[in-house]
């Protein structure tokens, strides 16, 4: 029997929510207060959490922040009262799973816990699955696209995420900074051929060249090989692209924090400071990164 | 607003389907005995210049008398809790003797409802 929390701070709405759940085949608890039911949670997680939004204390906003950040996998449904819109809205933004308008509650709260119950299920079944998953490895060819970086970084997040649900949050945006400078220097640093001095100098000048060697020989035709291997314990990411390569020996030091302040060694320095490892190839056209994952602050599960 | 429009004779017949007799029971006493509660909270938020501590109970009001059918004390109230938030502490003043008749009138047909469905 599906466990759901009734976060509800008025005795005579809460005893009626508990009893569609019950009536439903639910084990509904109420909790009559956000930290109250923080703290239930503590030591007894329920399925989902079902919280009015506007109550005296934690608000329901500050619950679904909570129970986001304790319990991931546990979804958080909003019960609003007319005229909550925006608040409701910002708590689907910080991960609430739905929400049901109080005066719907009696016909539209039990389906839509039974929904979001089926997918929490699931999601919790993979979740479960994955962590048997040895290894994965993708590869992608892209065009010297910037646009395709930001799916990409987002596509290695999601793998990362999908290992670890308590990877921490701030790493998980940092690999997918590191994979951006790394990408962006292999379309216009190693594919087109321009030189990091350019970009110094700032202005259009930079810009319009990358627009003209987007249409011609033979830097158009140039490809961007993407490698990413996820194992239980890290993830490699090789970029390969196809230019005629560089010398790293003549880069500026990438790990001295001085370089933050140069516009071409600041794509370096932050790949050096937020990845566990990385390496170039003698022909200075591949770099490889590697991000521990068990071993991070993120603290693999 | 007419009586039945104020009143929706057909919501706790519909909660007792759903939750049984003895659900609804418990969910009316519940109701009678804090909807005094919340009209008091208005007065003290007055009082006290809380009108977040009014709008909070106001709130508590709407929603309760909107799950119970009482569309008339949901709309005033409803009404109140936006005075409350603008801060407009004369005009939910001015609605509280209307605010305890509207809560005396839903008592009074609730509690007729309730005999008449043996809630």
């Amino acid at each position: 029997m599906a466990r759901v929390l009734v976060v509800e701070d008025s005795p005579d709405q809460a005893r009626l929510i508990a009893g569609l759940l019950q009536s439903a085949g639910f084990a509904a608890e109420v909790a009559a207060s956000g930290e109250e039911a923080i703290e239930a949670m503590g030591s007894n997680t329920p399925d989902l959490v079902a919280t009015d939004l506007i109550m005296p204390g934690l608000s329901g906003l500050e619950v679904v922040e909570e129970v986001k950040r304790r319990h991931p996998l546990v979804p958080v449904i909003l019960m609003t009262a007319f005229g909550s819109g925006e608040i409701a809205a910002r708590a689907l933004q910080k991960g609430a799973a739905s929400y049901v308008p109080k005066r719907r509650v009696h016909d539209e709260l039990v389906p839509t816990i039974r929904d979001t119950l089926a997918l929490a299920r699931a999601r919790r079944e993979k979740a479960r699955m994955l962590r048997f998953l040895e290894s994965s490895e993708h590869r992608f060819v892209l065009e010297n696209d910037p646009d395709l970086v930001p799916p990409l970084a987002a596509y290695v997040q999601e793998g990362i995420r999908a290992r670890d649900e308590h990877f921490d949050e701030s790493e998980l945006m940092q690999v997918g900074i590191a994979i951006h400078e790394a990408m962006v220097n292999a379309m216009h640093h190693g594919n087109l051929e321009i030189g990091s001095e350019l970009r110094e100098a700032g202005g259009d000048v930079y810009r319009d060249l990358i627009e003209r060697r987007l249409g011609e020989e033979p830097y158009r035709d140039r490809r961007v090989h993407v490698t990413l291997k996820l194992t239980r314990t890290k993830l490699t990411c090789v970029i390969r692209d196809e230019g005629p390569g560089f010398d790293p020996a003549q880069v500026p030091d990438p790990t001295n924090p001085d370089n933050l302040e140069r516009v071409s060694g600041r794509g370096l320095f932050l790949i050096w400071t937020f990845m566990d490892r990385v390496t170039h190839n003698e022909a200075g056209n591949q770099i490889k990164l590697v991000k521990r994952i068990a071993q991070s602050g993120g603290k693999a599960s | 607003m007419n009586a039945n429009t104020w009143f929706d004779e057909h919501a706790l017949p519909r909660l007792e389907r759903m939750v049984g007799v003895q659900v609804l029971g418990e969910v009316l006493d519940l109701y009678f005995e804090n909807a005094p509660k919340r009209v008091a909270a208005v007065r003290a938020g007055l009082g006290s210049e809380d009108l977040e501590a009014a709008a909070l109970a106001l709130h508590d009001l709407k929603s309760s008398a909107g799950m119970l059918g009482v569309s008339g004390l949901q709309q005033l109230a409803e009404e109140m809790e936006r005075l409350a938030r603008q801060n407009d502490a004369d005009g939910l003043r001015a609605r509280v003797e209307p605010l305890e008749a509207a809560v005396a009138r839903a008592d009074s047909l609730l509690r007729d409802a309730r005999v008449r469905r043996g809630v």
